[in-house]
C-alpha cells in the first residue's frame, strides 16, 4: 500500500471491434521483450488463435471463439490480460507483499519479494497471474499495466497498437462514461460493462454483444472485492489473540484456584 | 532390572535399529535424492503443479498435518488451562507430535514454494492484510513456543537444575501457546475465503475459519486417542479407557456443535440441496461428516464407545474425516473451476514420494525421541502412571 | 554416546535454523531499510515503433496489421518477426480495399482475398504464403506418381530475381531447366490454357455481346478478385465470366486429355503443382468447386477423390525449393530448357495488367470476324501501362465499338463495380487483376522492392511485351513433339493460332463452350456476402 491510487486509468474494450488480428499480443511481446516460447513445451507459439493461454511468456492474448449469435455461428475475439483490479486479490493474499497498485492502477509486482507460495494464483479471481514452472528460480508472471508507460502519459502497448480503436484507453470515469455511452447508443450490445462491479471493479472494463458467459469470462463473481471478502474474517484476528489470552488467563487462574480449593477440602476432610 | 529404560534415562540412550525403521530410512534418503533433483531441475519439470492447478498434494499434505497438529493445542489448553491433570500423559506426546508435525510442514513447504531462498521476505516486506501472513506468522510464533516447552521436558532428563529455573515462565508460555494457534489453526481457513467464486458453495462460506479452527480443535482429542492406544499397546503400557473416554467426551460434544453449525450455515446459504445432489461435491461432502462427525458421535453413544477399540474407531474416524475435510477443500471443491480452465491435477511420483519420505523422516524423529526423552512417563507426582515394561526383551520385540 | 550425540546435534540444528531465520530477517530488514534491497519492475524495457511512443492523445496514423485466420490457406504469420509497422494494413486497406470495407462486428470470417499483397509489403518476412515444399517432395519423392507442374506467366520474370539476375530477367528456359532437376516428370506452361481461356472466355464475350446476355462481361482469371466480388459484390456474379482461371483449366484438362496422350491410365496418379507468382491460387485450388464430383476432372471419372489441381507453389517457394536441391547454384547460366506445352504470347501477357484484355481482343476480333485482327491490335497501347484504371474501345467490324477496361489493385476494381452498381458503366469488359500491374506483382512473386515499386512492376513488364513484340517461345508439344518453327512468330501472338489449342479442341473438347468445355473450363461462384456487413463506401 505505498503508493495511493490517484490517476485510475482504464482500457475499454469493445469486443464487437475485434478483429481478432493479434496486434496487442504482439505489442506486449515486444515491450515486454518476452519469447514466444511456450515455457511448457518450448514450441513457438502465436499468442492469438483457438487454443490459446496465458502464461509466464504471455501475459496477453487473443482468444478466437466460435460462438452462436441470432442462431448463427459468429468468430468472437476476446483479449484476456491482468484485469487490474480497483481492489486486487493478488496483492491482498500476498504474505511478502510483493503487489503494490501504482498511481494510475497498474497492480505490479516484484519478483524480488515473491516467496513463490502461489497464493496470488489461485486467488485470483480471472486466473492470471502464471508460473514460471521451467525455472530453478520462478517468479510470478502477470500483466503490468505497462505501468512505466502509463506514468508516462502513455497508453499500455496493446492499446496503443489496436487497428480498430477495439482498446480505448483513458481515466476509468471516462471509459466507463463511453462504455454506458456505447451502449446505450447501440441496441446490439449487452446492457453489462463486465469490469464495473465485478469483485469491487477493474481497471480493465468490456463491452460485448455476445453473453459474458460464452465467452469465458467468470460470471458468478461477487461485487465484494476479493479483499474485503477475506477481511471479514481477518478482521477479528487481533480481538481473537486478545480474548483468547485473556479468557485462557481467566480460565487458568480459576482452574487452579478450584485444584487448590478442592486439594484444601480434601485435606479437611481426612 | 525393571522398567531399567525409563527409570534411569539419564544412564540409556536407546538407538533401536530395526528393518522397519531402515527402510523408512531409506525412503527417506530416496525421497532425499528427488528432492535434490527438485531444486536443481525446478518445480516444473518434477510435479504435477501447473498453471491451472498451483497448489496440490504438498499444499494438501500441509493443511492436513496443521489440522492434525492440532492435538498439542486442544490437549494443552485441557491440561495447561484448564488443569485437568488426568489428561496429562496425553497433552505431553501431543506436545512433541504436534511439534514434529509442525517442523514436517515447514521441511514441505521449503520444498513447495518456488523462491525458498525468499522465505524471510514475510518479515520485512509483511502482506499483512494476507491470511497466509497470519498463518506463517503464527506458526513460526508457535513453534518458539513448542521449542520452550520442549526444552522444559528435556531438561527433565538433563538437566532438573535447568528445568527448575524455567518454571516461572512456564505459564505464560502455556497461555501463548493456546493462544497462537487460534490465529493460524482459523486463517488456513480463511485462505479460502479468497476463492469465494472458485471454491464450491458447500465450502465457500464465511464460517470457514471458524470451523476450521472448531475442527481442529476438537481432532485433538482424537488425535491423541489414538497415539494413546497405539503407543501405549505396542510399549505394553497400561491403557486408560476410562481416561481416554473422558477425552472423547469433550470431541463428541463439539463435534456435534460442528455439525450443528455446518448443517445451520448450509441451509442458511440455501446450499442444502448441492449437498444432496449426489455429485463429487456432494458426496464427498456426506462422507466428510459422516467420518468427522457422525461415526465419532454415535460409537461415543453407545458402550462400544467405551472400549478400547471403539475409542480407536473414535479418533480414527475423527482424523479421517478432518483429512477429508481439508483435501475436500484444497482438491474436490476447487476441482470444478479447475476443469472449467481446461485443467488437471495428479501428484507426480516425486511429490508423493518426497512426502511420504518427509513423513518417515517425522515418524522416525517421534520413535528416537520418545525412546529417550521423558513423554510417556514422568509426569510429576503421577507415579502409578510409571510404565508397565517387564523385561528389556519385552521392550525390545514391542519396538517396531 | 556416539549416536547421543548425533541426537544432541539434530537438536541444535533445529533451534539453529529458526536462528538462522530470524537471522536473515535482521538482515534483510536492514538492507530494505538503507534502500540496498532490490526493487525489480518486470515490467516495459522493452521496444515498440515509434509510431506508438506518444501520449495517447496523438495516436498513431498507421497502427496495428491485418487479422489472419490461423487457418488461412494461403498465408501465414509469425508473429516473432512482426514489428507491428501497419504496412499489411496499408496494403489491405488503402491498396486493395478489404480492411476496413465491412462493418464490424465480424461474422464467420476473417476478411481476406488471399491476393498476399500483405506479404510482398511486410518488411520483415513475418507474413509469408502457406508452404506446400514439404508436400511437393513427397509427390515427387513418390515413384507412384507422374507430377506435372506448370509455370504460370508471370513466373518467368519473377524467378530470376530471387538468383541475382535483375529486376524483370527473362528466365523462362533456365526455369524449365531447374524443374526438371528438381524431378518434375512432366513441364508444361501455363501460357497453354491462358490461349485456352481466351477460347472460351472470348467466345462466351462474343455471345454476350452479339446476343445480349450479362455485360460488362468481368474477367475470371484472378482468384483473389473473384473473392472480392464474391464478399463484396455478390450481385456482379452474374458478370463474372464463368470460365475458369487459365491454372485451373489446365488442371481440369491434363488429368483428362494430357493423360491420356502421356499414357496415364490411373488419372489418380497424376499429381497437378502449379508455380504461381500468387497466393489467391492456393486458396483457388482449395475452393470445392474444383474438388471431387463438383470439379472437373472429378466429374469427368466420376470419382470424388480427384481434385482439379493439387498444389500451389510461389515463386519464393520454387526458388527456396532450388536452393534446397541445387544448393548455391549460378541460376542465369542454366541451360535454357523447353516446356512439354506451349502458349502463345498472347498467353504470356496475362501476366501483367491488360494482357487478358489486349489477348481477349486479337482473338474476340478473330472469333468475329473470321479474320486476324489488325496490326493496331498488336499494340493495344491504352490497356498497357501500370495506371489503376485503363479504358479503351475497340472498333470491330460488325459489332461497332467495343468498350473495354483494365483494373489493377481492389481499390481501383471497386470504383469500377459501383460504377456498374450504379448503372453509369458503359463498358462491355472489364479485366480486374487484383495485384496493381498484374500477376508479374503477385503476392507470390519475390520481394525485390518492400515494399513493392513500380519501376519493378514496370521492368517485369517491360520484359513480357518485349518477348510478346518478339514472339518467339520454343517448346514441344505433349506427346507429340511437334515443334514450333514451322509456325510463323506473328501466328504465336494470337491465343487461337496455337496450334496445340486447335488439337485439344479437335481431339478433346470439340468447340468452346462446348458440353465438355463446360465441366472442365468453366465453373461457378458463391455468394460470401454473408461473411460481411458490406461497409457503404
Amino acid at each position: 500500500m505505498a503508493n495511493k491510487v490517484t490517476d485510475q486509468k482504464s482500457v475499454l474494450v469493445d469486443l464487437t471491434k475485434c478483429v481478432g488480428c493479434g496486434s496487442c499480443t504482439v505489442a506486449c511481446k515486444l515491450w515486454n521483450s518476452q519469447s514466444f516460447e511456450n515455457p511448457q513445451t518450448g514450441v513457438m507459439e502465436n499468442a492469438h488463435g483457438t487454443d490459446v493461454k496465458l502464461d509466464s511468456n504471455t501475459w496477453t492474448t487473443v482468444e478466437h471463439l466460435k460462438v452462436q449469435k441470432d442462431g448463427q455461428e459468429v468468430w468472437r475475439f476476446v483479449k484476456r490480460q491482468c484485469m487490474h483490479c480497483l481492489e486486487p486479490a493478488c496483492s491482498s493474499v500476498c504474505f511478502a507483499h510483493a503487489f503494490h497498485q501504482t498511481e494510475q492502477g497498474a497492480v505490479q509486482y516484484d519478483p524480488e519479494l515473491c516467496v513463490g507460495c502461489r497464493y496470488c494464483m489461485i486467488a485470483c479471481p480471472f486466473d492470471v497471474p502464471k508460473y514460471e514452472w521451467e525455472k530453478v528460480m520462478p517468479s510470478v508472471m502477470k500483466c503490468q499495466f505497462c505501468s512505466s508507460k502509463l506514468a508516462d502519459g502513455e497508453s499500455p502497448a496493446c492499446a496503443s497498437v489496436c487497428p480498430t480503436n477495439a482498446l480505448m484507453f483513458g481515466s476509468r470515469e471516462e471509459m466507463l462514461a463511453l462504455a454506458h455511452k456505447t451502449i446505450e447508443s447501440d441496441n446490439k450490445y449487452i446492457n453489462h460493462v463486465y469490469g464495473e462491479k465485478e469483485v469491487g471493479g477493474t481497471s480493465w472494463l468490456y463491452i460485448s454483444d455476445v453473453d459474458f458467459g460464452e465467452l469465458g469470462f467468470p460470471t458468478n463473481l461477487p461485487e465484494k472485492s476479493i479483499p474485503k471478502n477475506v477481511h471479514g474474517f481477518t478482521q477479528f484476528t487481533l480481538p481473537i489473540f486478545a480474548v483468547g489470552a485473556l479468557a485462557w488467563t481467566g480460565a487458568s487462574i480459576y482452574a487452579k484456584r478450584r485444584h487448590a480449593v478442592a486439594h484444601e477440602e480434601h485435606k479437611n476432610e481426612k | 532390572m525393571k522398567n531399567w529404560t525409563f527409570k534411569t534415562p539419564k544412564e540409556r540412550w536407546n538407538f533401536r535399529v530395526t528393518p522397519v525403521r531402515l527402510g523408512m530410512l531409506a525412503v527417506f534418503v530416496f525421497s532425499l535424492v528427488l528432492i535434490f533433483a527438485r531444486y536443481y531441475a525446478g518445480l516444473g519439470e518434477w510435479t504435477g503443479l501447473n498453471d491451472e492447478m498451483p497448489w496440490g498434494l504438498w499444499i494438501g499434505a500441509d493443511m492436513n498435518v496443521i489440522a492434525l497438529a492440532g492435538a498439542g493445542f486442544s490437549t494443552a489448553i485441557i491440561t495447561h488451562i484448564f488443569h485437568v491433570e488426568k489428561y496429562e500423559p496425553v497433552s505431553r506426546r501431543c506436545l512433541l507430535l504436534s511439534f514434529i508435525g509442525y517442523v514436517l510442514v515447514l521441511l514441505i513447504l521449503i520444498i513447495e514454494i518456488g523462491r525458498w531462498d525468499n522465505f524471510w521476505r514475510p518479515f520485512v516486506s509483511p502482506g499483512i492484510h494476507s491470511p497466509m501472513f497470519e498463518v506463517y506468522m503464527c506458526i513460526v510464533a508457535y513453534m518458539v513456543l513448542q521449542v520452550i516447552e520442549l526444552v522444559e521436558v528435556g531438561a527433565e532428563k538433563v538437566s532438573p537444575k535447568f528445568k527448575k529455573k524455567m518454571h516461572p515462565i512456564m505459564q505464560v508460555v502455556f497461555i501463548a501457546a493456546c493462544t497462537v494457534p487460534l490465529g493460524h489453526q482459523a486463517s488456513l481457513g480463511s485462505l479460502y475465503l479468497a476463492m469465494p467464486a472458485k471454491l464450491d458453495p458447500i465450502w465457500a462460506s464465511q464460517m470457514m475459519p471458524w470451523l476450521f479452527l472448531l475442527s481442529a480443535f476438537f481432532v485433538g482429542p482424537c488425535v491423541a486417542i489414538v497415539e494413546y492406544i497405539w503407543t501405549n499397546s505396542r510399549y505394553k503400557m497400561k491403557i486408560d479407557t476410562e481416561m481416554l473416554y473422558g477425552l472423547s467426551r469433550i470431541s463428541a460434544v463439539l463435534m456435534a456443535v460442528y455439525f450443528v453449525l455446518k448443517g445451520a450455515d448450509l441451509v442458511m446459504r440455501g446450499q442444502l440441496g448441492n449437498v444432496f445432489a449426489f455429485n463429487l461435491e456432494g458426496n464427498m461432502f456426506i462422507l466428510e461428516m459422516v467420518l468427522l462427525c457422525v461415526v465419532p458421535i454415535i460409537i461415543h453413544l453407545i458402550p462400544f464407545g467405551k472400549t478400547q477399540g471403539g475409542l480407536l474407531v473414535f479418533g480414527l474416524s475423527g482424523m479421517c474425516g478432518l483429512v477429508l475435510t481439508r483435501l475436500n477443500v484444497v482438491f474436490t471443491g476447487m476441482s470444478a473451476h479447475i476443469g472449467s480452465l481446461g485443467g488437471g491435477y495428479f501428484p507426480s511420483f516425486m511429490e508423493i514420494v518426497s512426502t511420504i519420505g518427509l513423513f518417515c523422516l517425522a515418524f522416525l524423529a517421534y520413535l528416537y525421541i520418545t525412546e529417550n526423552f521423558p513423554f510417556f512417563y514422568g509426569v510429576p507426582g503421577d507415579s502409578d502412571k510409571k510404565v508397565d515394561v517387564e523385561t528389556e526383551n519385552e521392550f525390545n520385540q514391542a519396538i517396531m | 554416546m556416539e549416536k547421543h550425540k548425533n541426537l544432541e546435534n539434530k537438536g541444535m540444528s533445529r533451534r539453529r535454523f529458526l536462528s538462522v531465520m530470524a537471522g536473515a530477517g535482521v538482515v534483510g530488514a536492514a538492507a530494505t531499510m538503507t534502500g540496498c534491497a532490490p526493487v525489480s519492475d518486470p515490467s516495459g524495457t522493452g521496444w515498440l515503433p515509434n509510431q506508438y511512443r506518444n501520449a495517447s492523445a496523438m495516436p498513431a496514423q498507421v497502427k496495428g496489421r491485418v487479422p489472419l485466420d490461423p487457418e488461412n490457406v494461403s498465408l501465414v504469420r509469425n508473429d516473432e518477426k512482426c514489428i507491428l509497422c501497419g504496412q499489411c494494413i496499408e496494403a489491405c486497406e488503402k491498396v486493395q480495399s478489404v480492411f476496413g470495407y465491412y462493418e464490424l462486428p465480424v461474422h464467420d470470417d476473417f476478411i481476406c482475398v488471399h491476393c498476399g499483397q500483405c506479404s510482398l509489403w511486410c518488411p520483415t518476412g513475418a507474413i509469408a504464403e502457406r508452404s506446400a515444399i514439404e508436400d511437393v517432395w513427397n509427390a515427387i519423392q513418390d515413384p507412384e506418381t507422374t507430377v506435372i507442374v506448370q509455370t504460370s506467366p508471370a513466373t518467368r520474370v519473377g524467378i530470376g530475381e530471387e538468383f541475382g539476375m535483375g529486376a524483370g530477367a527473362w528466365a523462362e528456359g533456365q526455369m524449365v531447366t531447374a524443374l526438371r532437376q528438381l524431378g518434375f516428370d512432366v513441364v508444361v506452361d501455363t501460357n497453354f490454357s491462358a490461349d485456352l481461356t481466351i477460347m472460351e472466355e472470348g467466345s462466351e464475350l462474343v455471345e454476350r455481346v452479339t446476343k445480349g446476355g450479362v455485360l460488362p462481361q468481368l474477367t475470371s482469371c484472378c482468384p483473389g478478385w473473384v473473392k472480392f466480388v464474391e464478399y463484396y459484390y455478390p450481385e456482379l456474379i452474374p458478370n463474372l465470366s464463368s470460365a475458369r482461371s487459365p491454372m485451373m483449366m489446365h488442371g481440369s484438362t491434363l488429368k483428362t486429355y494430357n493423360a491420356k496422350k502421356l499414357g496415364i491410365t490411373d488419372p489418380k496418379k497424376i499429381v497437378n503443382v502449379a508455380i504461381m507468382p500468387c497466393l489467391a491460387k492456393k486458396f483457388e485450388i482449395s475452393r470445392h468447386q474444383f474438388h471431387g464430383l463438383e470439379g472437373g476432372a472429378g466429374k469427368y471419372y466420376e470419382d470424388d477423390t480427384i481434385n482439379d489441381m493439387d498444389y500451389v507453389l510461389s515463386v519464393r517457394e520454387l526458388a527456396n525449393m532450388i536452393r534446397q536441391k541445387l544448393g548455391d547454384v549460378d541460376f542465369a547460366s542454366f541451360e535454357e530448357g523447353q516446356y512439354d506445352q506451349i502458349g502463345s504470347t498472347a498467353g504470356l501477357i496475362f501476366g501483367n495488367t491488360g494482357g487478358v484484355m489486349e489477348a481477349a481482343v486479337r482473338s474476340a476480333y478473330y472469333l468475329i470476324t473470321g479474320n486476324n485482327p489488325p496490326t493496331s491490335l498488336y499494340h493495344l497501347e491504352p490497356v498497357r501501362g501500370l495506371d489503376g484504371i485503363k479504358r479503351a474501345s475497340v472498333d470491330v467490324p460488325g459489332v461497332g465499338p467495343v468498350k473495354v477496361v483494365v483494373a489493377s489493385g481492389l481499390a481501383n476494381a471497386r470504383q469500377l463495380c459501383e460504377e456498374i452498381k450504379s448503372g453509369k458503366a458503359d463498358f462491355h469488359f472489364l479485366e480486374v487483376m487484383a495485384c496493381p500491374g498484374g500477376c508479374i506483382a503477385g503476392g507470390g512473386q519475390p520481394r525485390t522492392a518492400v515494399p513493392p515499386q513500380d519501376w519493378v512492376r514496370q521492368a517485369r513488364t517491360d520484359t513480357m511485351y518485349n518477348r510478346d513484340a518478339v514472339g518467339t517461345i520454343k517448346g514441344t508439344a505433349a506427346g507429340e513433339g511437334a515443334g514450333q518453327d514451322d509456325v510463323k512468330t506473328m501466328d504465336l501472338r494470337l491465343s487461337h493460332a496455337n496450334p496445340q489449342i486447335t488439337e485439344i479442341y479437335n481431339e478433346f473438347l470439340e468447340a468452346p463452350l462446348s458440353h465438355l468445355a463446360h465441366e472442365l473450363c468453366h465453373t461457378t461462384y458463391e455468394d460470401r456476402s454473408g461473411s460481411l456487413t458490406r461497409k457503404e463506401v
